[in-house]
């Protein structure tokens, strides 16, 4: 947006502070920061907006084929349920796997778990074919803690609000269901507390600049020797996604191979365009930057679009949950969990698959928070007290489709409003940046 | 990405090394060094956490410094030479330091370069002269541990 003028690089060595002053000026004035403040440009891999597009319209083509909706937490659970049933058979009579997500089969033989497994291969597949894979610890270990707890958070709370950043709200609102909204909503308050939070002195941990040391870089062979064997791993976990597809296909089990594709497909994207949910909320709080947050609401007009058509043309009935105040609870919870670990449900997947550690930590803490709230939904009475009686309310049936997609892409167009203050604001402080120049 | 070419890059004064940094803290800490270092200041970052491969040149720029070339990429791991620079200004903001200014004392010590970026305590997002104000200090006194 403000691009700097080209020129001729300095190429003068540096030595002497005024030499330093004198190299820093020419090599600003060469320096090619074009800026990427808008959904639409991005300097490594894919801009958000036309990717979050592209998501809207894959998810509703999914469900237009599979008459599920893109999810994640649901197989989450069951994956809880899996384990913790090595260890007590009785797990799939608990209430929650006999009402709401049912424990039968093995996730390879789900779609909704070939959803997650192919989701994981086409996000590793993109990363390690564009050389962001690395194995990454954190050096404050606290990180790891921190992902882990704010990993069972996020699953505690999306599960009791039957959905996370997908299910409950990227496909729960093209589904016009009520809930959808209730938790986006609650979200991004989660999210707003979870910022107070995490930039607490004693969470965040220290930052001190350091003077430099001089460093040897790898040499170009090594780096692409390095990127060669990545992609050649790349490669073979692609052409695997692709038998599994085909082998599908032939034995008659062509849903799963849906799966496999558009799982792979979504891995890949939200990869590439860094989709994350919770930096689309948390960029709001932290550095007033909608960059995300405006990509998000690009994708759900496409996805809400294109998901009426759906509806319409198939005449099936939407997926409605139900609304009440497990969602405003289970939506607050999500946002909170979600900053506290670093990521969202699609956010901590494709960084487990790029190799930061604290998203393992992240994935398995979802993974145990919404296995102990299926625990708790009749042995803690949480659907007793909380979800028992509440609505399921569908605009569709309450106000009828075309006025019901009209409010919802009024809201959509209310939530770009809200947060023009932001957006302006930004844009007035890049102006004021480039006009003090 | 492309490799810059090394005799034009000066040399940096000071660096954060942010690998392993999972997000945010990538974007928080680099304007948190930002922060603590004077205009001309060459800070380098070198980060591994591919969503701040985008995210710390915008809100370094955002944040009144420049950058320095192109990013240095070495397989997954990236590095900014960022030229510090004075932190951008609003009205809003401007007013709330001059209400500081009135009342001494309310400015946390050892906050130096951060001129302003007291702000309200933690109050985040653009009402604030910087996108991101200075943590409290408060509990540091309690918990106070410097790596």
């Amino acid at each position: 947006m403000h691009p700097e003028p080209d020129s001729t690089a300095a190429a003068a060595p540096v030595a002497t502070a005024p030499d330093v002053a004198a190299a820093t000026a020419a090599a600003s004035a060469s320096s090619t920061h074009v800026s990427t403040d808008t959904p639409f440009r991005s300097r490594v891999g894919l801009p958000p907006g036309p990717v979050f597009a592209a998501l809207g319209l894959l998810s509703a083509l999914y469900f237009a084929i599979t008459g599920t909706v893109w999810a994640v937490t649901g197989e989450f659970t069951r994956l809880g349920g899996h384990v913790v049933e090595l260890f007590d058979p009785t797990v799939p009579q608990w209430a929650y796997f006999a009402d709401v997500v049912h424990l039968e089969g093995d996730p390879l033989s789900r779609t909704d778990g070939w959803i997650v497994v192919a989701m994981l291969g086409g996000s590793l597949v993109a990363a390690l074919a564009a050389g962001d894979f690395r194995l990454r610890v954190p050096e404050l270990r606290r990180r790891l803690v921190q992902a882990f707890v704010g990993g069972i958070v996020a699953g505690f709370g999306a599960r009791m609000a039957f959905g996370c950043n997908l299910a409950a709200m990227f496909t729960g609102i093209p589904q016009f269901s009520l809930h959808a909204w209730v938790f986006t909503a609650m979200t991004a308050l989660g999210t707003w507390l979870g910022v107070r939070l995490i930039r607490l002195r004693w969470w965040q941990g220290p930052t001190i600049p350091r003077p430099a040391v001089a460093r040897t870089a790898m040499t170009p062979e090594a780096k692409a020797r390095r990127l060669r064997r990545h992609r050649a791993t790349a490669a073979i976990i692609g052409l695997g996604l692709l038998a599994a597809t085909v082998g599908y296909a032939l034995t008659g089990r062509p849903m799963l191979a849906v799966a496999v594709v558009f799982g792979t497909a979504f891995g890949a994207l939200i990869q590439r365009g860094q989709i994350c949910f919770t930096a689309a909320f948390r960029d709001l709080w932290v550095t007033g930057k909608t960059k995300l947050a405006d990509a998000l609401v690009l994708g759900l007009v496409v996805a809400t679009v294109a998901t009426f058509i759906v509806l319409q043309v198939t005449g099936t009935a939407p997926l409605t949950k139900p609304v009440g105040w497990h969602t405003v609870i289970g939506g607050v919870l999500f946002g909170l969990g979600i900053v506290m670990a670093g990521a969202c449900e699609t956010g901590m997947m494709y960084r487990a698959t790029e190799g930061q550690t604290s998203a393992w930590l992240a994935f398995i803490g979802n993974i145990v928070g919404a296995t102990v709230l299926a625990y708790g939904w009749d042995h803690w009475g949480i659907q007793r007290t909380l979800v028992a009686g509440a609505p399921k309310i569908d605009l569709l049936t309450t106000f009828g489709p075309w006025p019901a997609l009209a409010l919802s892409l009024a809201a959509l167009g209310a939530w770009s409003l809200a947060m023009r203050g932001i957006r302006t604001r930004r844009r007035a402080r890049l102006i004021s940046i480039e006009g003090a120049r | 990405m492309s490799t810059t070419d090394d005799t034009a890059r000066p040399a940096p004064e000071f660096e954060v090394d942010l690998c392993g940094e999972s997000c945010p803290y990538p974007v928080i800490r680099t304007l948190e060094a930002i922060d603590a270092l004077e205009p001309g200041a060459l800070l380098e970052v070198a980060t591994d956490c591919p969503q701040s491969f985008r995210n710390i040149p915008d809100e370094a720029v955002a944040y009144g410094s420049r950058m320095i070339g192109e990013p240095i990429r070495e397989g997954a791991r990236m590095s900014f030479l960022i030229e510090v620079g004075e932190r951008p200004v609003d009205a809003k903001a401007a007013r709330k330091r001059a209400a500081q200014r009135a009342t001494p004392g309310a400015d946390a010590p050892g906050a130096t370069c951060s001129t302003g970026t007291q702000g309200s305590a933690g109050a985040a997002g653009a009402g604030s002269d910087a996108p991101i104000a200075v943590p409290r200090r408060g509990l540091r006194g309690l918990f106070g541990r410097r790596a």
